[in-house]
Protein backbone atom coordinates (compact mmCIF):
# COMPACT_ATOMS: atom_id res chain seq x y z
CA UNK A 1 0.00 0.00 0.00
CA UNK A 2 2.86 2.33 0.83
CA UNK A 3 4.15 1.78 -2.68
CA UNK A 4 0.75 2.76 -4.11
CA UNK A 5 0.71 6.01 -2.16
CA UNK A 6 4.27 6.85 -3.17
CA UNK A 7 3.40 6.11 -6.81
CA UNK A 8 0.36 8.41 -6.63
CA UNK A 9 2.31 11.26 -5.04
CA UNK A 10 5.13 11.01 -7.57
CA UNK A 11 2.62 10.87 -10.44
CA UNK A 12 0.79 13.94 -9.17
CA UNK A 13 4.03 15.83 -8.65
CA UNK A 14 5.27 14.97 -12.13
CA UNK A 15 2.03 15.94 -13.82
CA UNK A 16 1.52 19.13 -11.79
CA UNK A 17 4.79 20.79 -12.82
CA UNK A 18 2.78 22.80 -15.33
CA UNK A 19 4.90 25.81 -16.05
CA UNK A 20 8.11 23.89 -16.51
CA UNK A 21 8.98 22.31 -19.82
CA UNK A 22 7.61 18.78 -19.92
CA UNK A 23 10.01 16.16 -21.26
CA UNK A 24 8.81 14.72 -24.56
CA UNK A 25 8.73 11.17 -23.20
CA UNK A 26 6.32 12.24 -20.45
CA UNK A 27 4.16 14.16 -22.94
CA UNK A 28 4.07 11.09 -25.17
CA UNK A 29 3.11 8.95 -22.20
CA UNK A 30 0.30 11.09 -20.82
CA UNK A 31 -1.13 11.85 -24.25
CA UNK A 32 -1.73 8.19 -25.07
CA UNK A 33 -4.75 7.18 -23.06
CA UNK A 34 -7.76 4.99 -23.20
CA UNK A 35 -10.90 6.46 -24.80
CA UNK A 36 -13.31 7.42 -22.05
CA UNK A 37 -16.26 9.75 -21.49
CA UNK A 38 -13.96 12.70 -20.92
CA UNK A 39 -12.25 12.14 -24.28
CA UNK A 40 -15.57 11.90 -26.08
CA UNK A 41 -16.78 15.12 -24.46
CA UNK A 42 -13.53 16.82 -25.38
CA UNK A 43 -13.84 15.57 -28.96
CA UNK A 44 -17.29 17.14 -29.24
CA UNK A 45 -16.04 20.39 -27.76
CA UNK A 46 -13.09 20.60 -30.10
CA UNK A 47 -15.33 20.50 -33.16
CA UNK A 48 -16.49 24.03 -32.41
CA UNK A 49 -15.52 27.47 -33.54
CA UNK A 50 -12.95 29.55 -31.67
CA UNK A 51 -13.20 33.33 -31.72
CA UNK A 52 -10.27 35.68 -31.59
CA UNK A 53 -10.03 39.38 -32.27
CA UNK A 54 -7.20 41.75 -33.24
CA UNK A 55 -5.25 43.24 -30.33
CA UNK A 56 -5.70 46.86 -29.19
CA UNK A 57 -2.16 47.42 -30.52
CA UNK A 58 -3.21 46.47 -34.03
CA UNK A 59 -6.31 48.67 -33.82
CA UNK A 60 -4.27 51.59 -32.47
CA UNK A 61 -1.78 51.21 -35.33
CA UNK A 62 -4.57 51.19 -37.92
CA UNK A 63 -6.08 54.34 -36.43
CA UNK A 64 -2.68 56.03 -36.28
CA UNK A 65 -2.09 55.24 -39.96
CA UNK A 66 -5.46 56.83 -40.70
CA UNK A 67 -4.23 60.10 -39.22
CA UNK A 68 -5.49 60.00 -35.63
CA UNK A 69 -3.59 62.39 -33.33
CA UNK A 70 -2.75 61.90 -29.66
CA UNK A 71 -5.46 63.08 -27.29
CA UNK A 72 -4.76 62.34 -23.64
CA UNK A 73 -8.30 63.36 -22.71
CA UNK A 74 -9.60 60.30 -24.57
CA UNK A 75 -7.84 57.93 -22.15
CA UNK A 76 -9.08 56.49 -18.86
CA UNK A 77 -7.54 58.74 -16.17
CA UNK A 78 -4.70 57.04 -14.30
CA UNK A 79 -6.19 58.00 -10.94
CA UNK A 80 -9.25 55.84 -11.67
CA UNK A 81 -7.10 52.74 -11.12
CA UNK A 82 -7.89 52.63 -7.40
CA UNK A 83 -11.64 52.57 -8.02
CA UNK A 84 -11.71 49.07 -9.46
CA UNK A 85 -12.19 46.63 -6.63
CA UNK A 86 -14.08 43.68 -8.14
CA UNK A 87 -12.49 41.15 -10.46
CA UNK A 88 -14.97 42.09 -13.20
CA UNK A 89 -14.00 45.79 -13.01
CA UNK A 90 -10.31 44.85 -12.84
CA UNK A 91 -10.51 42.58 -15.89
CA UNK A 92 -12.44 45.09 -18.01
CA UNK A 93 -10.11 47.93 -17.03
CA UNK A 94 -6.99 45.84 -17.54
CA UNK A 95 -8.19 45.67 -21.15
CA UNK A 96 -8.95 49.41 -21.13
CA UNK A 97 -5.56 50.38 -19.71
CA UNK A 98 -3.84 47.97 -22.10
CA UNK A 99 -5.46 49.78 -25.03
CA UNK A 100 -4.46 53.16 -23.53
CA UNK A 101 -0.90 51.89 -23.13
CA UNK A 102 -0.85 50.76 -26.78
CA UNK A 103 -2.18 54.13 -27.95
CA UNK A 104 0.29 56.14 -25.83
CA UNK A 105 3.20 53.97 -26.98
CA UNK A 106 2.32 54.19 -30.66
CA UNK A 107 2.25 57.96 -30.31
CA UNK A 108 5.69 57.91 -28.62
CA UNK A 109 4.37 59.18 -25.29
CA UNK A 110 7.00 57.61 -23.03
CA UNK A 111 5.82 59.05 -19.74
CA UNK A 112 2.15 58.30 -20.40
CA UNK A 113 3.15 54.78 -21.48
CA UNK A 114 4.83 54.21 -18.12
CA UNK A 115 1.73 55.46 -16.29
CA UNK A 116 -0.53 53.13 -18.23
CA UNK A 117 1.89 50.24 -17.89
CA UNK A 118 1.73 50.72 -14.10
CA UNK A 119 -2.09 50.80 -14.22
CA UNK A 120 -2.08 47.57 -16.26
CA UNK A 121 0.31 45.97 -13.78
CA UNK A 122 -1.89 47.02 -10.87
CA UNK A 123 -4.97 45.47 -12.47
CA UNK A 124 -3.07 42.27 -13.40
CA UNK A 125 -1.70 41.96 -9.86
CA UNK A 126 -5.18 42.48 -8.41
CA UNK A 127 -6.41 39.60 -10.59
CA UNK A 128 -3.60 37.44 -9.23
CA UNK A 129 -1.63 37.31 -12.49
CA UNK A 130 1.78 37.92 -11.00
CA UNK A 131 3.82 36.64 -13.95
CA UNK A 132 2.63 39.19 -16.52
CA UNK A 133 4.32 42.41 -15.45
CA UNK A 134 7.36 41.09 -13.62
CA UNK A 135 10.27 43.29 -12.54
CA UNK A 136 12.17 41.87 -15.52
CA UNK A 137 9.34 42.75 -17.95
CA UNK A 138 9.09 46.29 -16.56
CA UNK A 139 12.84 46.71 -16.89
CA UNK A 140 12.61 45.58 -20.53
CA UNK A 141 9.75 48.03 -21.10
CA UNK A 142 11.75 50.90 -19.60
CA UNK A 143 14.80 50.03 -21.70
CA UNK A 144 12.74 49.83 -24.91
CA UNK A 145 10.37 52.71 -24.26
CA UNK A 146 11.43 54.47 -27.47
CA UNK A 147 11.44 51.34 -29.60
CA UNK A 148 7.87 50.86 -30.74
CA UNK A 149 8.27 47.33 -32.15
CA UNK A 150 10.04 46.02 -29.05
CA UNK A 151 7.43 47.63 -26.83
CA UNK A 152 4.63 46.05 -28.86
CA UNK A 153 6.23 42.62 -28.45
CA UNK A 154 6.87 43.02 -24.70
CA UNK A 155 3.38 44.34 -23.93
CA UNK A 156 1.72 41.71 -26.16
CA UNK A 157 3.71 39.05 -24.28
CA UNK A 158 2.48 40.47 -20.95
CA UNK A 159 -1.15 40.34 -22.11
CA UNK A 160 -0.59 36.83 -23.50
CA UNK A 161 0.64 35.80 -20.05
CA UNK A 162 -2.52 37.25 -18.45
CA UNK A 163 -4.78 35.53 -20.97
CA UNK A 164 -3.07 32.15 -20.72
CA UNK A 165 -2.86 32.32 -16.90
CA UNK A 166 -6.58 33.01 -16.56
CA UNK A 167 -7.47 30.27 -19.05
CA UNK A 168 -5.12 27.87 -17.28
CA UNK A 169 -6.87 28.64 -14.01
CA UNK A 170 -10.37 28.24 -15.40
CA UNK A 171 -11.10 31.98 -15.33
CA UNK A 172 -11.74 32.30 -19.06
CA UNK A 173 -14.64 34.63 -18.25
CA UNK A 174 -12.18 37.24 -16.94
CA UNK A 175 -9.98 36.70 -19.95
CA UNK A 176 -12.97 37.44 -22.22
CA UNK A 177 -13.66 40.65 -20.25
CA UNK A 178 -10.06 41.83 -20.73
CA UNK A 179 -10.45 41.32 -24.47
CA UNK A 180 -13.80 43.16 -24.46
CA UNK A 181 -12.39 46.08 -22.42
CA UNK A 182 -9.43 46.43 -24.77
CA UNK A 183 -11.55 46.32 -27.90
CA UNK A 184 -14.06 48.87 -26.56
CA UNK A 185 -11.35 51.31 -25.45
CA UNK A 186 -9.50 51.01 -28.77
CA UNK A 187 -12.66 51.78 -30.69
CA UNK A 188 -13.63 54.56 -28.27
CA UNK A 189 -10.28 56.32 -28.82
CA UNK A 190 -10.81 56.06 -32.57
CA UNK A 191 -14.31 57.52 -32.43
CA UNK A 192 -13.08 60.45 -30.28
CA UNK A 193 -10.95 61.61 -33.19
CA UNK A 194 -13.90 61.95 -35.56
CA UNK A 195 -14.63 65.56 -36.36
CA UNK A 196 -18.41 65.82 -36.75
CA UNK A 197 -18.18 68.69 -39.24
CA UNK A 198 -15.50 67.21 -41.44
CA UNK A 199 -15.07 63.50 -40.66
CA UNK A 200 -11.87 61.78 -41.80
CA UNK A 201 -12.89 59.18 -44.44
CA UNK A 202 -10.10 56.74 -43.53
CA UNK A 203 -11.04 56.85 -39.86
CA UNK A 204 -14.71 56.28 -40.62
CA UNK A 205 -13.72 53.30 -42.79
CA UNK A 206 -11.57 51.84 -39.99
CA UNK A 207 -14.38 52.30 -37.48
CA UNK A 208 -16.89 50.67 -39.84
CA UNK A 209 -14.53 47.69 -40.28
CA UNK A 210 -14.79 46.98 -36.57
CA UNK A 211 -18.16 45.45 -37.47
CA UNK A 212 -16.41 42.11 -38.09
CA UNK A 213 -14.51 42.08 -34.81
CA UNK A 214 -17.66 43.05 -32.93
CA UNK A 215 -19.43 39.97 -34.29
CA UNK A 216 -16.50 37.78 -33.19
CA UNK A 217 -16.44 39.41 -29.78
CA UNK A 218 -20.17 38.89 -29.21
CA UNK A 219 -19.81 35.23 -30.24
CA UNK A 220 -16.90 34.86 -27.83
CA UNK A 221 -18.83 36.44 -24.93
CA UNK A 222 -21.96 34.42 -25.72
CA UNK A 223 -20.00 31.24 -25.10
CA UNK A 224 -19.82 32.05 -21.34
CA UNK A 225 -22.55 31.39 -18.83
CA UNK A 226 -21.54 34.25 -16.56
CA UNK A 227 -23.64 37.28 -15.50
CA UNK A 228 -20.89 39.87 -15.89
CA UNK A 229 -19.96 38.57 -19.33
CA UNK A 230 -23.63 38.42 -20.35
CA UNK A 231 -24.07 42.05 -19.24
CA UNK A 232 -21.26 43.21 -21.53
CA UNK A 233 -22.57 40.99 -24.34
CA UNK A 234 -26.01 42.62 -23.98
CA UNK A 235 -24.49 46.10 -24.28
CA UNK A 236 -22.48 45.05 -27.30
CA UNK A 237 -25.63 43.66 -28.89
CA UNK A 238 -27.11 47.19 -28.70
CA UNK A 239 -23.95 48.46 -30.38
CA UNK A 240 -24.33 45.74 -33.02
CA UNK A 241 -27.72 47.13 -34.03
CA UNK A 242 -25.91 50.34 -35.05
CA UNK A 243 -23.16 48.42 -36.86
CA UNK A 244 -25.82 46.39 -38.67
CA UNK A 245 -26.77 49.57 -40.55
CA UNK A 246 -23.45 49.23 -42.37
CA UNK A 247 -24.09 47.31 -45.57
CA UNK A 248 -21.68 44.71 -46.88
CA UNK A 249 -21.11 44.26 -50.58
CA UNK A 250 -19.52 40.96 -51.51
CA UNK A 251 -17.19 40.13 -54.37
CA UNK A 252 -15.33 36.93 -55.15
CA UNK A 253 -12.08 36.45 -53.25
CA UNK A 254 -8.85 35.84 -55.14
CA UNK A 255 -5.26 35.11 -54.09
CA UNK A 256 -2.38 36.77 -55.96
CA UNK A 257 0.89 34.99 -56.82
CA UNK A 258 3.11 37.65 -55.19
CA UNK A 259 5.97 36.70 -52.85
CA UNK A 260 3.60 37.69 -50.10
CA UNK A 261 0.20 36.67 -51.52
CA UNK A 262 -2.61 39.23 -51.34
CA UNK A 263 -6.18 38.10 -50.78
CA UNK A 264 -8.28 40.34 -53.01
CA UNK A 265 -12.04 40.86 -53.16
CA UNK A 266 -14.17 39.95 -50.20
CA UNK A 267 -16.37 42.49 -48.49
CA UNK A 268 -16.59 46.23 -49.01
CA UNK A 269 -18.65 48.37 -46.65
CA UNK A 270 -21.24 51.08 -47.33
CA UNK A 271 -22.19 53.44 -44.51
CA UNK A 272 -23.18 57.03 -43.79
CA UNK A 273 -21.46 59.50 -41.44
CA UNK A 274 -24.67 59.42 -39.36
CA UNK A 275 -24.20 55.70 -38.71
CA UNK A 276 -20.62 56.31 -37.56
CA UNK A 277 -21.88 59.09 -35.26
CA UNK A 278 -24.47 56.72 -33.83
CA UNK A 279 -21.78 54.08 -33.23
CA UNK A 280 -19.58 56.72 -31.54
CA UNK A 281 -22.36 57.74 -29.17
CA UNK A 282 -23.16 54.14 -28.19
CA UNK A 283 -19.48 53.28 -27.68
CA UNK A 284 -19.04 56.33 -25.45
CA UNK A 285 -21.96 55.31 -23.29
CA UNK A 286 -20.75 51.69 -22.84
CA UNK A 287 -17.14 52.67 -22.24
CA UNK A 288 -17.98 55.36 -19.69
CA UNK A 289 -20.04 52.82 -17.78
CA UNK A 290 -17.03 50.48 -17.66
CA UNK A 291 -14.50 53.02 -16.39
CA UNK A 292 -16.71 54.76 -13.83
CA UNK B 1 -7.49 -1.95 7.37
CA UNK B 2 -8.34 -3.05 3.80
CA UNK B 3 -11.19 -0.52 3.72
CA UNK B 4 -8.83 2.26 4.85
CA UNK B 5 -6.32 1.30 2.16
CA UNK B 6 -9.06 1.41 -0.47
CA UNK B 7 -10.09 4.92 0.67
CA UNK B 8 -6.50 6.13 0.53
CA UNK B 9 -6.17 4.68 -2.96
CA UNK B 10 -9.35 6.45 -4.13
CA UNK B 11 -8.13 9.80 -2.69
CA UNK B 12 -4.76 9.34 -4.39
CA UNK B 13 -6.43 8.55 -7.71
CA UNK B 14 -8.57 11.68 -7.38
CA UNK B 15 -5.44 13.78 -6.77
CA UNK B 16 -3.75 12.26 -9.83
CA UNK B 17 -6.86 12.79 -12.00
CA UNK B 18 -7.15 16.42 -10.90
CA UNK B 19 -3.46 17.05 -11.48
CA UNK B 20 -3.81 15.48 -14.93
CA UNK B 21 -6.72 17.80 -15.81
CA UNK B 22 -4.78 20.90 -14.75
CA UNK B 23 -1.66 19.67 -16.54
CA UNK B 24 -3.35 19.77 -19.95
CA UNK B 25 -3.77 23.56 -19.67
CA UNK B 26 -0.25 24.02 -18.34
CA UNK B 27 1.06 21.66 -21.01
CA UNK B 28 -0.50 23.83 -23.75
CA UNK B 29 0.66 27.12 -22.24
CA UNK B 30 4.21 25.96 -21.69
CA UNK B 31 4.38 24.33 -25.13
CA UNK B 32 3.07 27.47 -26.86
CA UNK B 33 5.41 29.79 -25.00
CA UNK B 34 8.55 27.76 -25.59
CA UNK B 35 8.01 26.04 -28.93
CA UNK B 36 5.57 28.25 -30.88
CA UNK B 37 5.70 31.95 -30.02
CA UNK B 38 9.38 32.36 -31.06
CA UNK B 39 8.48 31.20 -34.61
CA UNK B 40 6.11 34.13 -35.01
CA UNK B 41 8.84 36.81 -34.88
CA UNK B 42 9.06 39.45 -36.32
CA UNK B 43 5.26 39.40 -36.40
CA UNK B 44 3.43 40.53 -33.25
CA UNK B 45 0.80 38.25 -31.78
CA UNK B 46 -2.56 39.49 -30.53
CA UNK B 47 -2.01 38.59 -26.87
CA UNK B 48 -4.58 35.78 -26.85
CA UNK B 49 -3.89 32.09 -26.21
CA UNK B 50 -5.64 30.24 -29.02
CA UNK B 51 -4.75 26.70 -28.18
CA UNK B 52 -6.41 23.53 -27.00
CA UNK B 53 -5.87 19.83 -26.53
CA UNK B 54 -6.96 17.96 -29.64
CA UNK B 55 -7.56 14.29 -30.34
CA UNK B 56 -6.61 12.53 -33.58
CA UNK B 57 -9.10 13.21 -36.39
CA UNK B 58 -10.53 16.41 -34.90
CA UNK B 59 -11.04 19.71 -36.67
CA UNK B 60 -11.64 23.25 -35.44
CA UNK B 61 -12.46 26.58 -37.04
CA UNK B 62 -10.98 29.85 -35.84
CA UNK B 63 -12.71 32.99 -37.08
CA UNK B 64 -10.77 36.21 -37.22
CA UNK B 65 -10.74 39.64 -38.82
CA UNK B 66 -7.76 40.55 -40.98
CA UNK B 67 -7.15 44.24 -41.62
CA UNK B 68 -6.29 45.84 -44.97
CA UNK B 69 -2.75 47.22 -45.04
CA UNK B 70 -1.25 44.75 -42.55
CA UNK B 71 0.81 41.67 -43.25
CA UNK B 72 -0.07 38.51 -41.34
CA UNK B 73 1.57 35.22 -40.44
CA UNK B 74 -0.48 32.18 -39.43
CA UNK B 75 1.26 29.23 -37.73
CA UNK B 76 -0.38 25.97 -36.70
CA UNK B 77 2.01 24.72 -34.06
CA UNK B 78 1.38 21.23 -32.69
CA UNK B 79 2.92 18.58 -30.48
CA UNK B 80 4.58 15.74 -32.36
CA UNK B 81 2.17 13.16 -30.92
CA UNK B 82 -0.56 14.51 -33.23
CA UNK B 83 1.35 13.94 -36.47
CA UNK B 84 1.33 16.48 -39.30
CA UNK B 85 -1.42 18.95 -38.48
CA UNK B 86 -2.77 20.92 -41.46
CA UNK B 87 -4.63 24.19 -41.80
CA UNK B 88 -6.71 25.85 -44.49
CA UNK B 89 -7.68 29.48 -44.89
CA UNK B 90 -11.28 29.91 -46.05
CA UNK B 91 -13.32 32.97 -46.93
CA UNK B 92 -16.75 33.37 -45.41
CA UNK B 93 -18.37 31.36 -48.21
CA UNK B 94 -15.91 28.60 -47.17
CA UNK B 95 -13.99 28.85 -50.44
CA UNK B 96 -10.45 27.54 -49.81
CA UNK B 97 -7.87 30.30 -50.29
CA UNK B 98 -4.87 28.42 -48.95
CA UNK B 99 -4.08 24.89 -47.86
CA UNK B 100 -0.87 23.94 -46.06
CA UNK B 101 1.36 21.15 -47.40
CA UNK B 102 0.69 17.53 -46.35
CA UNK B 103 4.11 16.86 -44.86
CA UNK B 104 4.87 20.24 -43.33
CA UNK B 105 5.75 20.43 -39.63
CA UNK B 106 4.18 23.44 -37.90
CA UNK B 107 2.94 24.91 -41.22
CA UNK B 108 2.81 28.67 -41.64
CA UNK B 109 1.59 31.18 -44.23
CA UNK B 110 2.35 34.89 -44.70
CA UNK B 111 -0.20 37.01 -46.58
CA UNK B 112 -1.98 40.37 -46.87
CA UNK B 113 -5.60 41.30 -47.50
CA UNK B 114 -6.80 43.94 -49.93
CA UNK B 115 -9.97 44.70 -47.96
CA UNK B 116 -10.51 44.16 -44.25
CA UNK B 117 -12.41 40.90 -43.98
CA UNK B 118 -13.38 37.93 -41.92
CA UNK B 119 -11.55 34.70 -42.69
CA UNK B 120 -11.79 31.21 -41.24
CA UNK B 121 -8.72 29.19 -40.34
CA UNK B 122 -9.59 25.51 -40.29
CA UNK B 123 -7.25 23.18 -38.41
CA UNK B 124 -7.36 19.43 -38.95
CA UNK B 125 -5.54 16.70 -37.06
CA UNK B 126 -4.71 13.50 -38.96
CA UNK B 127 -6.76 10.42 -38.06
CA UNK B 128 -5.03 8.06 -35.68
CA UNK B 129 -3.07 5.11 -36.94
CA UNK B 130 -4.77 1.72 -37.25
CA UNK B 131 -2.55 0.13 -34.60
CA UNK B 132 -3.74 2.64 -32.00
CA UNK B 133 -7.37 2.11 -32.99
CA UNK B 134 -7.04 -1.62 -32.41
CA UNK B 135 -5.53 -1.01 -29.01
CA UNK B 136 -8.38 1.38 -28.16
CA UNK B 137 -5.86 4.13 -27.57
CA UNK B 138 -6.15 7.66 -28.82
CA UNK B 139 -3.45 10.25 -29.38
CA UNK B 140 -3.96 13.74 -28.07
CA UNK B 141 -1.82 16.81 -27.85
CA UNK B 142 -1.74 20.56 -27.90
CA UNK B 143 -2.26 22.73 -30.97
CA UNK B 144 -1.63 26.46 -30.90
CA UNK B 145 -2.91 28.61 -33.70
CA UNK B 146 -0.83 31.75 -33.77
CA UNK B 147 -1.68 34.82 -35.81
CA UNK B 148 0.75 37.72 -35.90
CA UNK B 149 0.75 41.05 -37.75
CA UNK B 150 3.30 43.63 -38.78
Amino acid sequence: MKRTIIFCIISAALISCGDEEIPQEIVDDVSTKVLDDQSIERAERAQKVFQTIPSPYETALLFEESGIGYNVDALNPVENVNKYTTSVQQALNLGVYGADLSYANIHDQSQESMFYMNCSKKMADALGVAGAFTAEAIERIEENMNNRDSMMTIVSDAFWTCDSYLKENKQDNLSALIIAGGWLEGLYIGTRSINDDNPNQDMMQRIAEQKYSLNNLIDLLDSYDDDAVKNIADQLTILKSSFDKIEEQESETTVSKDDVPIIGGGSTLNYTPETIKEISATIESIRNEIIK
Amino acid sequence: MRLLNRKILIVCLCIVANAFALSSYAQCKSFTKKRCLPSLAPFIHNGQLTSAIFNAGETADIEMTFNAGKEYRIIACSQETLGKVKFKVLDKTRKVLYSSEEDETNPSWDFKVENTQQLIIQISVPKEEQKNKLAQFTQNGCISLLVGFK
